[in-house]
C-alpha cells in the first residue's frame, strides 16, 4: 500500500490504517486472505497428489480421459500454487 | 441471474426422480470435511478483529480492489447458479451466455464507473441506506423490508436446495445437511460479520473455479477442441442450433429460448441486469467494502473479468454435455424415474471426469457456492435489520456496541427464520416460484427508482415512493396473469412461443417502465428537495472526487474500456 494513502481516504470517509486484505491493527497484524487460499489449496493438493500417485497404475476405470491423470497435474497445481501463497502471504512475511 | 434459474433446479431437486449420480470416497469425504473446518477457523480469527460497526457490516471498509472484487464475484457465483446455468445451456445453448455478457457486463461496468461514486462518497451502508438519504423513511423503509423478506427466504431456498443436492448427489440425510451447512454458515458469519463472509467467499471463489475448470477442459480434450464439438452437437441434434449467440434471434420462434433480440437487449441488458448488479445489497454490500474510491470502482470492472469468463466453467459444460453424453436429457415436466434431467449435467459431468479427489474437490465447489449465497444473504439481511430497519424505527440512538450486537444476533435469528423456510420449501415446492416472484417484483422496479434518483434532482420522495411501489404491483399482477391466463404471455413477452425466461425478462422491462413513468408523473406534480440536500447523492449537485493520480493502467476507466472491448470482442466471435 502507497504510504501517501496510509490515512486519508480518497473521496473523503474516515481515514483507514491497514492495507485492505491484511496488515497493523489494534489487535494485531491480519493475515491476508491469500494466505487462507494458499492453506486450502496445499492441503488439497497435496491429498490429491497423493490419490493420483497411488492409483497410477489402476486409474478409476469409470472415469473418462483418466489415462491423462488429471488427477496427479491438478494435484500438483494445485500444491504449487498453494506452497506459493502460504510462502508469500503467511506470517513469516515481513 | 440467480433468480431466473433458482426455481428449475430446485423443481428438479424436489421431483426425486434423478438417480444419485455420483460414488465419492473416502478421500472426497476428506476433501469435503477440510472445507467445512476451514471456513469456521476463518471465522473465528477473524472474530477478534470484528468489534466495531463498520468491521462487521462494511468489513472496516478496507478491502482491495481485488478481494472486494472476487468476493462481489463470489456472492454471486451460488451453486443453484452453477447447476441451473449449465442445465439451461443444455436446453438452450450458448444462448444461456448472454446472461453472463450482456446481462452482466455493462451493468457491472455501470456500477462501477457510474453509481459506485456516489454509493461510496455518501457514507451509507446500504442501498436502502441510500434510498433514505436520497428521498425518505417510507422509500428506504418500503425497499428494506422486500429485501430483509427476499434474502432470508433466498437463503432459505438455497439452504434446502443444497440440502436436497447432497441427498441426490451423495445420499446424506437432508436434516443433516441443513443444519450443518446452516449452523456452519451463522457461526463464521455472526462472529466476523461481512469481514468472515468476505474472506470466505474468496477462498470459496478459488475452490469454484479450481473444482469446476476440469470439466471444460478434460471435455475439450475428449470432443477434439471445440470445432470437434461443434460437430458431434450437430451430430447429435441435427437442424438445432446452440452454439450462436445472436443470429437465431431476428425471430421469437427461430431459437431454442423463444425470445426476440429486443428483449435480450432492452430486457436483460437494460433492465434485469442492471437492476441485479446495480441495486441487489448482497453484491453491491461487497463493493461498500471498499478501502478507497478507487477501489470501490475498481472491484466491479475486476469482477467484470471474471464474470466473462464464467460460461467456461458453467456453459461449456452444458454445451459438451450436448456432444458427450451417450443419453439425452429431459425436462424435468417430463422425467421419468430413473432419467436425468437438463440440470443433473454439471453432476453428471464431474462424475464423468473427476475421479477420486478431484470428485470431493467439484463438490466441495458446489458446496462453497451455496455456502457463498447462504452467507451473503445473511451478512446482507443483517446490515439491512440492523442498519436500516431496527435502528430508524425502533431504537435510533443507541451505541455502536449494541448494534454491533444486534447484527450478530440478527445474523442467527435470520438462519433460523432460513432454516424455516427451507423447512417449508421442503413441503410446498410453490415456495420457489413465490421466491423467484418476490426477487423480480422487486429488484426491475428498484433499479428505475435508485438511477432516477442517482441521476436527476427533480426526482422527490412522493415519486420515488409511489414508483417503486406501482413498479413493484405490476410486475406481480403481470406474473399472475401470465401465470393463470397464458394467453396474456403474448402480450407482455410479445410472442406465445415466449419460455418463461423471456417471460421474466419484458415482465422486468415493463414493471421498470411502469416505475419510471409513475415515478416522473408524481415527481412532476411535486416539490423537489433544495439542492444542497442533494449533495453527495446526484449526479449534478455532486462534484465527484478524484481517484487521486494514477497513471493509466490503474484507472479503472482503463480496464472497464478492456473488459467492454472484450465483451464485443466475445460477441462477435460467437455471433
Amino acid at each position: 500500500m502507497d504510504s501517501e494513502q496510509q490515512n486519508q481516504r480518497e473521496g473523503g470517509g474516515p481515514p483507514y490504517h491497514v492495507a485492505a486484505d491484511v496488515e497493523d491493527r489494534p489487535e494485531g497484524k491480519m493475515l491476508p486472505v491469500w494466505f487462507f487460499v494458499g492453506i486450502i489449496f496445499l492441503i488439497y493438493g497435496v491429498i490429491i497428489l497423493i490419490t493420483g500417485l497411488l492409483e497410477i497404475h489402476h486409474p478409476p476405470a469409470t472415469v473418462m480421459a483418466a489415462e491423462l491423470h488429471p488427477t496427479i497435474w491438478w494435484g500438483a497445481i494445485l500444491t504449487a500454487l498453494g506452497g506459493f501463497y502460504v510462502l508469500y502471504f503467511g506470517p513469516w512475511r515481513n | 441471474m440467480t433468480f431466473q434459474l433458482l426455481v428449475a433446479p430446485a423443481l428438479w431437486l424436489l421431483s426425486g426422480s434423478a438417480p444419485t449420480t455420483l460414488s465419492p470416497h473416502l478421500v472426497d469425504f476428506a476433501v469435503i470435511v477440510i472445507y467445512f473446518v476451514m471456513v469456521l477457523a476463518i471465522g473465528f480469527y477473524l472474530k477478534r478483529y470484528t468489534k466495531s460497526g463498520q468491521d462487521f457490516f462494511l468489513a472496516g471498509r478496507e478491502m482491495t480492489a481485488w478481494v472486494a472484487g472476487l468476493s462481489f464475484m463470489s456472492a454471486n457465483l451460488g451453486s443453484l447458479e452453477l447447476m441451473g446455468w449449465a442445465g439451461s445451456a443444455y436446453e438452450y445453448g450458448i444462448l444461456a451466455a448472454h446472461w453472463y455478457w450482456i446481462g452482466a457486463i455493462p451493468a457491472m461496468l455501470f456500477l462501477g464507473v457510474v453509481m459506485m461514486p456516489f454509493y461510496y462518497i455518501c457514507k451509507t451502508h446500504s442501498v436502502p441506506g441510500y434510498l433514505e438519504l436520497r428521498f425518505d423513511h417510507a422509500t428506504s423503509g418500503l425497499s428494506g423490508i422486500c429485501f430483509a423478506i427476499m434474502t432470508i427466504l433466498m437463503s432459505g431456498v438455497n439452504m434446502f436446495a443444497m440440502a436436497v443436492v447432497m441427498k441426490v448427489l451423495l445420499g446424506w440425510n437432508i436434516h443433516f445437511s441443513i443444519w450443518v451447512s446452516s449452523i456452519v454458515v451463522g457461526v463464521y458469519v455472526a462472529a466476523g460479520g461481512l469481514f468472515s463472509a468476505i474472506f470466505n467467499e474468496v477462498v470459496q471463489f478459488f475452490l469454484i473455479w479450481f473444482g469446476a475448470l476440469l470439466i471444460p477442459i478434460i471435455g475439450l480434450i475428449e470432443s477434439h477442441g471445440w470445432h470437434g464439438m461443434v460437430a458431434r452437437i450437430h451430430a447429435n441434434f441435427p437442424g438445432q442450433d446452440f452454439t450462436h449467440l445472436w443470429r437465431g434471434l431476428g425471430h421469437f420462434n427461430t431459437n431454442p429460448m423463444g425470445i426476440h433480440w429486443t428483449g435480450i437487449v432492452f430486457g436483460l441488458g437494460m433492465v434485469t441486469s442492471m437492476g441485479y448488479w446495480t441495486t441487489d445489497f448482497l453484491v453491491v454490500q461487497r463493493v461498500m467494502s471498499a478501502k478507497d474510491l478507487r477501489a470501490a470502482k475498481m472491484a466491479p470492472v475486476i469482477a467484470s473479468f471474471f464474470k466473462m469468463a464464467v460460461p467456461f466453467i458453467v456453459i461449456l459444460p452444458g454445451l459438451l454435455a450436448l456432444a458427450v453424453l451417450p443419453f439425452h436429457l429431459v425436462p424435468q415436466s417430463v422425467a421419468k424415474a430413473g432419467e436425468y434431467t437438463y440440470n443433473a449435467v454439471l453432476p453428471l459431468m464431474l462424475g464423468r471426469y473427476c475421479g477420486p479427489g478431484l470428485l470431493g474437490l467439484g463438490i466441495t465447489a458446489l458446496i462453497a457456492g451455496f455456502m457463498a449465497g447462504m452467507a451473503g444473504n445473511v451478512s446482507a439481511f443483517a446490515t439491512v435489520w440492523t442498519y436500516d430497519l431496527y435502528r430508524p424505527f425502533m431504537r435510533k440512538n443507541a451505541s455502536d456496541s449494541h448494534y454491533v450486537a444486534m447484527g450478530r444476533w440478527s445474523s442467527i435469528i435470520g438462519i433460523l427464520i432460513s432454516i424455516g423456510a427451507a423447512y417449508v420449501a421442503m413441503h410446498f415446492a410453490s415456495i420457489m416460484d413465490y421466491v423467484q416472484a418476490l426477487f423480480s417484483f422487486f429488484i426491475a422496479p428498484l433499479f428505475g427508482t435508485v438511477i432516477l434518483g442517482m441521476l436527476w434532482k427533480r426526482i422527490t420522495s412522493k415519486g420515488a415512493f409511489w414508483g417503486l411501489l406501482a413498479g413493484t404491483i405490476a410486475s406481480i399482477t403481470m406474473f399472475l396473469l401470465m401465470r393463470f391466463d397464458p394467453r396474456t404471455v403474448a402480450v407482455i413477452a410479445l410472442s406465445p412461443h415466449a419460455k418463461v425466461m423471456a417471460q421474466n425478462v419484458y415482465q422486468a422491462l415493463w414493471a421498470c417502465v411502469v416505475c419510471v413513468l409513475v415515478t416522473l408523473i408524481v415527481s412532476s406534480l411535486t416539490r423537489p428537495r433544495p439542492d444542497q440536500e442533494l449533495v453527495g447523492l446526484v449526479y449534478g449537485c455532486t462534484e465527484i472526487p478524484s481517484e487521486g493520480h494514477y497513471p493509466l493502467l490503474k484507472r479503472p476507466i482503463f480496464w472497464a474500456g478492456v473488459s467492454f472491448a472484450i465483451f464485443l470482442l466475445l460477441q462477435w466471435i460467437f455471433w
